[in-house]
């Protein structure tokens, strides 16, 4: 696992909610950090105690050194201040608070599907370039589904075409736009819009067509420095998955998403594949045998294991399939579940420890 | 009654949802089962293709699958009435991108459409339950939060009164419900408490929490102390500890609280029909 952090850049750590993409990115970090690589962890909205471990707790938005581990930086990502500061940093001061006290710019920042992508890349691009780190891992913001995050510069991108641009923002010209682009019957659109919004939303919705029109260029330098980014063959994208059957059948989704846009995935991680004490020692001391609570314990042992070897079968299916996909299946890690809840330094050491032994025991 | 079903990803939301319906409809009212988005989970669960239309599961269970654009294309057909100008709305490349690109507009629609019932809107819904599987926490805020931003920004118009009358469905305890779900760890109990919360503030409601997972151990905490330093009985410990202390956690704050098993099946029809009968809690 420490060559895999050594040969890269930028590694970035994908997965729908719930699955542990969180402290798995802080893991690595503690353990690339460990290795010697000067590293910086980006994620977003951390559980509290990660945070205060992390040392993030006071303030987003800024790089902090993370306490107890030389070398290991984290910034958790405030997508409202980012996207602000983007607005701020491309166009002039004017502009900008005309945006910012558009309702529909605020509905936009505020609404977590696509700025918060959005902004966590423009945070990748600005990390990446600091030369005081070897390593960026970027904890992706939970989305529905782990493809989600790769369309969020493309689905923002939309909003920035021409076409729409020129209608809401240059009304004057309204009339010979209309009749170059757009079916006959658009001037039934037109009225069947506002029929349906209201004047006041049109106007709204002029007002920050016309503000955001100006972040054009920008938007579209960042997208395609963002395109070159995740295409190097130095960034690699790790796929954390939990371990029920829906999960995994989108697991096996994501990756065929990321290889059919040519995107590098380097490593699946199944987090909390088992409890920790299906691989620990089970021994007893005879005094136990009669007890008849002993007993109790061994027959509920038994179901739990049942569980989960009929748990393992789904996995077999999953890792068939993944060696049916590529050429070239990615290593899959198992991780299991821990019985403490991950959110210490030492808790994320363990982990780190953990995810490296396992790997170096992979075939 | 509208029942929608939100908390941290991971914790089994779509499980919950689907055993919510499966109880009301064994009890004989006529139940619609929603999922949102351009992904269908409950194909893998029914057996079915769940799409636009409502697809029949038993007597009184129907299952449909919502997406933002397909509601907001219906919802401009009940305003405008003409289908051929809607279709031309929505054929039109601007448009298209619009609806992509601009904020909200999706989400009032999906949010119209699940409130259509209640306020009267459009032809009548033929179910006295709606139970929809919504987003996770931070989306299903976002949800929410649209038409309250609009209704806000719009004084005037069909859109900001639309918004309006969602706003106000949305806060009566007669017409919709929210259900909190959490599994018993910190993460997912924390957050979910953060969105209680929220609704309680925001939406001026008492949602129901859901504690999923429920670990029932033949042996207590103090039982098993006898056995220390086997795997196995360590384990349970930590994890009965964890599981009491959420439990208090969520019990104390004071809304309506419900507990559903930790089930030893991996089959998820299984589990959908095993917590069914618990949801009478509810």
């Amino acid at each position: 696992m420490i060559d895999l952090l050594k040969r890269h850049r930028v590694l970035i750590c994908a997965g729908t909610g719930g699955v542990g993409k969180t402290s798995l990115s802080a893991s690595l970090g503690v353990l690339a950090a460990q290795s010697g690589l000067r590293t910086l962890v980006l994620t977003i909205d951390p559980a509290h105690r990660l945070a205060q471990a992390l040392g993030l707790e006071k303030q987003a938005g800024v790089d902090v050194p993370v306490p107890a581990v030389p070398g290991l930086h984290a910034c958790m990502i405030d997508p409202r201040s980012e996207f602000d500061e983007f607005v701020l940093g491309s166009v002039d001061n004017t502009i900008a608070k005309g945006l910012f006290n558009n309702r529909l710019y605020q509905q936009l920042v505020s609404n977590l599907n696509g700025s918060q992508e959005f902004t966590s890349l423009v945070r990748l691009l600005k990390s990446v370039r600091d030369p005081n780190y070897d390593l960026v891992i970027l904890d992706t913001p939970p989305t529905q589904n782990a493809v989600d995050f790769l369309k969020a510069p493309e689905r923002l991108y939309a909003l920035f075409q021409d076409t729409v641009i020129g209608w809401f923002a240059h009304p004057e010209k309204e009339e010979s736009f209309i009749k170059r682009t757009l079916h006959r019957g658009t001037r039934l659109v037109t009225t069947a819009l506002e029929a349906v919004t209201g004047s006041k939303f049109i106007a709204e919705l002029k007002d920050f067509f016309t503000h955001i029109s100006h972040l054009r260029g920008r938007i579209s330098e960042i997208s395609w420095q963002v395109g070159d980014l995740l295409h190097a063959e130095s960034t690699g994208f790790i796929l954390v998955t939990g371990f029920d059957e829906t999960k995994l059948k989108e697991a096996l989704e994501f990756q065929a998403d990321l290889q059919g846009e040519n995107l590098h995935l380097r490593a699946v991680i199944v987090n909390r594949w088992f409890p920790e004490w299906s691989e620990g020692s089970h021994q007893w001391s005879a005094e136990w045998s009669h007890s008849a609570d002993f007993k109790e314990l061994k027959e509920f042992y038994e179901r739990f294991s049942e569980f989960f070897r009929q748990r393992q079968e789904a996995y077999d299916r999953f890792v068939h399939h993944l060696g049916q996909t590529g050429a070239d299946p990615s290593p899959v890690l198992k991780l299991p579940d821990f019985k403490n809840t991950v959110q210490g330094i030492e808790d994320l050491t363990r982990v780190a420890t953990t995810i490296n032994e396992k790997w170096r025991s992979l075939p | 009654m509208i029942h929608l079903i939100s908390g941290k990803g991971g914790v089994g939301k779509s499980t919950v949802a689907a055993a919510l319906a499966w109880h009301l409809a064994a009890n004989g009212r006529r139940t619609l089962l929603v999922e949102l988005g351009d992904r269908s989970y409950f194909r893998h669960v029914f057996q079915a293709d769940v799409g636009a239309h409502p697809v029949q599961i038993n007597s009184h269970l129907t299952v449909t699958r919502w997406e933002g654009e397909v509601c907001l294309k219906e919802y401009l057909l009940h305003l405008i009435k003409i289908e051929r100008v809607v279709n031309l709305f929505f054929d039109n490349k601007v448009m298209k991108a619009l609806v992509q690109a601009a904020p909200a507009l999706k989400e009032l629609a999906l949010l119209g459409k699940i409130t259509s019932g209640v306020r009267r809107i459009g032809p009548a819904l033929p179910y006295d339950e709606i139970v929809v599987d919504t987003y996770a926490t931070g989306h299903f805020r976002a949800l929410w939060r649209a038409p309250m931003g609009l209704a806000e920004a719009i004084p005037f118009g069909p859109m900001g009164e639309q918004s309006r009358a969602i706003v106000a469905a949305m806060k009566n305890p007669e017409q919709v419900r929210y259900y909190v779900v959490m599994i018993p760890e910190e993460l997912p109990v924390t957050e979910g408490l953060e969105l209680a919360r929220d609704i309680q503030n925001e939406l001026e409601q008492q949602p129901h929490l859901v504690l999923n997972r429920w670990l029932e151990s033949p042996l207590r905490l103090e039982q098993l102390k006898a056995f220390h330093g086997h795997g196995f009985a360590d384990y349970l410990s930590v994890l009965l500890e964890r599981q009491n202390h959420s439990c208090k956690t969520a019990e104390s704050r004071g809304l309506p609280f419900a507990r559903l098993p930790w089930l030893f099946t991996n089959n998820v029809s299984e589990r959908i029909a095993k917590l069914a009968p618990h949801m009478e809690a509810l």
